[in-house]
């Protein structure tokens, strides 16, 4: 649905986008993640056909977005970071003229327009001036006004930041509904709110692609094959690592972690990688032998968050190492490209 | 296009701005109504009209500064520029919902020379000649408004931009009568004209062989031609600004004619500026 070739945007001398290239199969939702002015919204810009790329190329149903704009933009509907509502316009007068604009024919214009209204829960809100609305009730307009053409292609930028979170889980019902007939792009930097809505995960930092993959298994190449378990038992540091050292012969290493409950020894437990077997049986088994309590155990899932820190940082490394000099312009380009 | 002439149209009274300008116009025009036909007992409302353009130097900069600037401002354009409309489209809507406020404006000071026809008789054709003259000439200033709104970002600037363009196409008349019209100085000024061609066409292809190419072949040509025809470049300064001189026909107005070769002209500026506007607009994609 989306093909995205070698995408680079240069702003003057600065680099904001850098050989960028990814696709996006129909029904799919993808999220962009990176830092702040890694390039997400730039990439996005350029998919809605707001700006240009200086190079590469990008296709909505194959449809290029230079050559052919016209038909591709039909195909988008655009949510950016700040929703452009007209501020003197009621929420009614805006949504038609947006959806007058789109193409939406006349006929059907009225019924479309009370549909999205329904859809996205601000038809109470229908004669209200937009600059009187609140924040969420903003990005909820702003969200109708991108969905208004039922366009294939739906793209989101930060659609959650400013929102309660009452509201944050709203939209994300909202975005979870849009899979079964759209291809969504959202991008966020928060981790668990792209965990939660996609299919599949883009980390982009520095104008660059650092990993694309589905989100589970970015987390399994990452973990480095090792499972982690955390546990609590009610005994002393001593007692507790004493008890489990009889199981170390069989691939399983522990790690005193702390006193988090009165009375209480957090243990890690990391299974070595050619261990097959769960070992959280044999864990309970000599606990229970020892007559240790066991409070809690529960395996540590390497989060979306590691993962970030870890591309992310691997990334600089090697940025390093491959150009020492450009350090300091790159830091800068990230802040003014977004 | 309608969607935009209608919203860009009615925003003008969504807010305050709209109202004032219309007061304003109508005030201003009622002030020099009263001051030249009343008190002056002087039954030819074109010369009230020709009274008139100097407010154009504030009303209009005033009426344009918002049209694109606030779009930019507040991020609306984001909606417009990524909706499947073409860009021209765009530009020429934006044109019409403000040359239409402007319109409005001309067409409630109408009443000034409908009043005055109850008492006596008053010059109609005269006076409609000068009216749609006037109407035309604001065409011109508010394609001049769009193109600088096109600009900046900023209202303000679109503002005091749209001022001095204005200014100095109401002075042109003065100042063309101090430039120079010998060839010297008329091959100097198309070389540097020339020179901001190709540095435009540079800037357009990214390619420092086109530009160089055309400042090198338009030099030989100006040097050959200048060579070969001294009096080709007599006055040449002059017949170039004349083409900017758009008050210069204030006086044809003013006597109530209305020529087929003013009308293209204004018309053309017009387009010229939209044009100009398209392109700005289109850059600002590139960037």
């Amino acid at each position: 649905m989306i093909s995205v070739k070698e995408l680079t945007k240069r702003y003057g001398a600065i680099t904001a986008v850098n050989g960028v290239s990814f696709e996006v199969s129909a029904g799919e939702i993808l999220g962009f993640l990176g830092p702040n002015g890694a390039g997400k919204t730039t990439t996005m810009n350029i998919l809605a056909g707001y700006i240009a790329p200086t190079s590469g190329s990008c296709a909505i149903d194959g449809l290029d977005i230079v050559e052919r704009a016209e038909e591709a933009r039909e195909r988008v509907g655009y949510l950016p970071e700040n929703p452009p509502l007209y501020n003197d316009m009621t929420v009614w007068e805006y949504l038609n003229f947006a959806a007058e604009i789109k193409k939406v024919d006349k006929k059907s214009r009225k019924r479309a327009v009370e549909d999205i209204m329904e859809k996205v829960e601000i038809a109470d809100m229908r004669g209200r001036l937009n600059r009187n609305l609140s924040k969420g009730y903003r990005q909820r307009v702003g969200l109708a006004q991108a969905l208004i053409a039922d366009p294939a292609v739906i793209i989101l930028d930060e659609p959650t930041v400013g929102l309660d979170p009452q509201q944050v889980s709203n939209m994300r019902g909202v975005i979870r509904e849009l899979r079964e007939r759209h291809t969504v792009i959202l991008s966020s930097h928060i981790l668990s709110e792209i965990s939660a809505m996609c299919d599949r995960v883009l980390i982009i930092n520095r104008g660059r692609v650092a990993a694309n993959d589905a989100a589970e298994r970015l987390s399994g190449s990452l973990s480095g094959g090792g499972r982690r378990y955390a546990a609590r038992i009610r005994a002393g540091r001593a007692e507790a690592l004493a008890a489990l050292s009889p199981l170390e012969g069989a691939g399983l290493k522990f790690e005193y972690d702390g006193e988090r409950e009165g009375g209480a020894s957090d243990v890690t437990i990391i299974a070595g990688e050619g261990l097959q077997t769960d070992p959280r049986e044999a864990v309970f088994g000599r606990l229970a032998e020892a007559g240790l309590p066991l409070l809690m155990l529960k395996p540590l899932d390497v989060s979306l968050e590691d993962i970030f820190i870890q591309v992310t940082a691997r990334d600089i490394l090697e940025g390093e190492a491959e150009e020492p000099g450009e350090a300091g312009e790159n830091t800068r380009e990230g802040e003014e490209a977004d | 296009m309608s969607a935009i002439i209608k919203k860009d149209y009615r925003a003008y009274f969504g807010s305050l701005m709209g109202y004032v300008l219309l007061a304003g116009f109508a005030f201003f025009t009622a002030l020099l109504f009263t001051v030249i036909c009343l008190r002056g007992l002087n039954a030819d409302y074109s010369q009230v009209l020709d009274a008139t353009s100097v407010i154009f130097l504030i009303y209009i900069p005033l009426l344009t500064m918002r049209v694109f600037a606030e779009e930019a401002a507040q991020k609306t354009d984001q909606l417009l520029f990524t909706a499947p409309l073409r860009i021209w489209r765009v530009v020429l809507g934006k044109f019409l919902a403000a040359f239409l406020f402007f319109a409005t404006c001309m067409g409630v000071t109408l009443v000034f020379p409908l009043a005055l026809s109850f008492f006596g008789k008053i010059p109609v054709p005269a006076i409609t000649g000068a009216f749609l003259g006037y109407t035309l000439l604001g065409a011109a200033f508010v394609a001049v408004g769009v193109f600088m709104s096109s600009l900046s970002g900023s209202q303000i600037i679109a503002a005091f931009t749209t001022f001095g363009a204005l200014f100095v196409l109401y002075l042109l008349g003065a100042i063309k009568a101090i430039v120079p019209s010998d060839t010297m100085s008329s091959v100097i000024f198309v070389c540097v004209l020339l020179a901001f061609l190709s540095y435009l066409l540079f800037d357009a292809t990214r390619s420092l062989a086109a530009g160089a190419g055309l400042c090198l072949a338009g030099l030989i040509a100006v040097v050959a031609t200048a060579l070969k025809n001294r009096n080709m470049y007599e006055g040449l300064i002059v017949k170039f600004l004349d083409f900017f001189a758009v008050t210069a026909r204030f006086e044809n107005f003013a006597g109530g004619i209305l020529s087929v070769s003013d009308i293209v002209y204004y018309l053309s500026f017009t387009a010229a500026f939209l044009f100009f506007t398209v392109n700005a607009a289109e850059k600002r994609r590139w960037r």
